[in-house]
């Protein structure tokens, strides 16, 4: 089996197992899954940058931003419809990933990194300048919903006419959920097919071998600035999407430190460059962090009045950190590599 | 023109005042760059906790303000130290697993922060309060002290690194790090000692900044990109090129705050502020941004 098919197999596979547990989710835990979808998308558009060309960003979520912002302002104030904002957004994204890759091809390893760090600080004190506009740190409400009445009116006569009845607000998580299950399907589908291209063998080889990628006649400037566009359009998609998802402009979704750290657990998790990987690690993150709150609320029947665990909610990003430390200590491969290792490995004892 | 020359003058002292604090809160963080070529995102962090430490000491263990600051110093040297032996040493070879292990710490310490000391804003009491007139100038006596301490420990550091043999160690490591390990330099130690050094400057800086500005869990950032700021302005890895970008960024973020403000608001009422106090932190940013951009070695550094 190709390494290409192989990673198709496996996004295939996951993407069967979220769309399958979708109508088995208790509400909460499809709130989760749903954002977990939505992570990943950013984790798989950080990989195929950073993750595939070694070139670290720490700040990702500053296409997030620059997309969520433009969509949902242009939605709240000029009342553009979603079929508009969502491609600005994204255009505006891509626009600040070209930007800003063409200087930033001059900076190498940690300096590139420093000024990725920057951008998103630089831009939150923009927001909170604009607050009048943006809302500042509380955010602004009022965005159109992604899944308006008439969307969930159509589905819900489809839906009758196959003997289905389904209560409203059921219906609007569905409609969210599968929405970006559907956008994480397509995002995997297109970043593997993308990673074993031609296209992604010469971005891992600068990513080994800066020099020798050059010395080979490549044009090795160009394919940088292709990976940071594809990375920009992708997070900046999920950007723009999700501000109408949370029908606001969330300062805390579109703009946090922590969530573009978190982009790196997760790639880390999964293994960096493999895009397959950063999606299951996104979905770890997520998902993890939702079974530390839900530990959080048990109490174990230890002494007296037994261990409450309420602590763990308040420790839940920093476990994230240490596991990031140790990952980095003792698995800097990560997850899918070391699958893929044991996989090979079985075969090799087997076929002798 | 009476009211111009005071406001120049004001802007003057002021900037000369925050400029030494810049310069002391960078000096750790170009130390470790020049020596070991690693950039410590934690530096910030390291601030925060020598901040804290004295507050702590302060507030719950009602220690004098003279214990709490040597307390913090004492944290913040071992803090260094615990850094480097338990984490940086293991990964310094990679540029990249150091940065991102040292952010890591950073948000690992803003975290254990927000658990155990919450998010709220506090104040750590000044060496000496009330305020003094220099001219027509009024200025709060506390930043004065900030100030002399400042240039004392920048004075005392250049002494130690120019006049004493660990020193001399130092600097050839930092020029030649296989080279004085030939010559029977323990690299090792002499990373040890930096660490511990960049540690106790962080845990002057950071006592010295808290009582400045305050103290909550989001502090480690400005100093942070003050120091990234002054370092790639300065050069990296240059104490000259250090203090003069200090001054320079002091000088930018003072002339903001004094700088004409143009309220600029829509017809709807809503207003944003252009130029002026709001925009103290991006200016600084956005000059980073640029030079990084335009001349990727600093103003003054010698070429990576």
């Amino acid at each position: 089996m190709s390494l290409r098919t192989l990673k198709f197999a496996l996004l295939g596979l996951t993407v069967i197992v979220a769309g399958a547990v979708g109508p088995f989710l208790p509400s909460k835990w499809m709130t989760t899954l749903l954002y977990a979808q939505l992570f990943a998308v950013y984790a798989m558009g950080w990989d195929i940058l950073s993750g595939m060309t070694g070139q670290i960003s720490f700040g990702h979520i500053f296409f997030v931003a620059v997309s969520g912002y433009t969509a949902g302002l242009l939605n709240l104030y000029l009342q553009w419809p979603i079929w508009a904002t969502v491609p600005t957004g994204v255009v505006m994204a891509v626009l600040a990933g070209l930007l800003f890759s063409v200087p930033a091809l001059r900076l190498r390893g940690p300096y590139f990194s420093l000024v990725t760090l920057i951008l998103p600080l630089a831009a939150a004190r923009l927001v909170i300048i604009l607050a009048d506009w943006t809302g500042g740190e509380l955010g602004k409400f009022g965005v159109t919903p992604l899944c308006q009445d008439s969307l969930l009116n159509a589905l819900n006569g489809v839906l009758l006419r196959l003997g289905i009845s389904i209560d409203g607000f059921r219906l609007y998580q569905y409609c969210n959920y599968y929405f970006f299950w559907m956008l994480m399907a397509m995002v995997g589908g297109g970043l593997v097919w993308l990673s074993t291209s031609r296209i992604g063998k010469i971005l891992e080889a600068i990513r080994e071998n800066e020099e020798a990628v050059e010395a080979a006649g490549i044009n090795v400037a160009k394919y940088k600035i292709f990976a940071f566009v594809v990375s920009a359009f992708i997070v900046g998609l999920g950007g723009a999407l999700s501000v109408h998802t949370n029908e606001a402009v969330f300062f805390n979704s579109l703009l946090s430190l922590t969530t573009s750290i978190e982009m790196i657990v997760a790639s880390v998790i999964g293994g960096m460059g493999t895009i397959v990987g950063a999606l299951w690690g996104g979905f770890l993150v997520r998902g993890g962090e939702q079974v530390i709150k839900e530990l959080a609320q048990l109490k174990l029947p230890i002494g007296a009045a037994g261990l409450a665990l309420s602590f763990l909610e308040r420790w839940a990003t920093l476990i994230f950190f240490a596991l990031l430390l140790v990952l980095l200590f003792f698995a800097r491969q990560g997850l899918l590599p070391l699958l893929a290792g044991l996989f090979r490995r079985g075969r090799r004892i087997r076929g002798g | 023109m009476e009211q111009a020359f005071i406001i120049i003058e004001r802007i003057v002292i002021y900037s000369v005042l925050i400029s030494a604090l810049y310069a002391l809160v960078a000096l750790g963080f170009t130390m470790i760059f020049g020596v070991g070529r690693v950039l410590n995102l934690a530096h910030g962090a390291f601030l925060m906790v020598g901040a804290y430490t004295a507050w702590f000491a302060q507030q719950y263990l009602h220690w004098d303000l003279y214990s709490a600051f040597a307390l913090a110093v004492v944290v913040c040297t071992l803090l260094g130290v615990l850094l480097y032996h338990g984490l940086v040493r293991h990964v310094q070879r990679s540029p990249i697993v150091t940065l991102i292990a040292t952010l890591a710490c950073a948000l690992i310490i803003e975290e254990l922060i927000k658990i155990f000391f919450t998010t709220n804003t506090q104040l750590l009491a000044p060496f000496v309060s009330g305020s003094v007139e220099i001219h027509k100038t009024t200025v709060i006596t506390n930043r004065i002290i900030a100030f002399g301490a400042s240039w004392l420990a920048i004075i005392l550091f250049w002494l130690f690194v120019h006049r004493t043999r660990w020193g001399k160690v130092i600097l050839a490591t930092a020029q030649d790090q296989d080279g004085a390990a030939l010559v029977g330099v323990d690299v090792k130690r002499v990373y040890t000692l930096t660490w511990a050094l960049s540690g106790a400057l962080a845990g002057i800086a950071g006592f010295f900044f808290a009582s400045w500005v305050k103290l909550d869990p989001f502090m480690w950032r400005d100093p942070l990109i003050i120091s990234f700021a002054i370092v790639v302005v300065g050069g990296l890895g240059s104490l000259k090129g250090s203090i003069v970008a200090a001054y320079l960024i002091g000088l930018l973020e003072v002339l903001m705050t004094y700088s004409p403000s143009m309220r600029i608001c829509a017809a709807d009422f809503r207003c944003f502020e252009f130029l002026g106090s709001s925009w103290v932190g991006v200016s600084s940013l956005l000059v980073l941004i640029a030079i990084l951009f335009l001349k990727p070695e600093g103003l003054f550094g010698r070429a990576e």
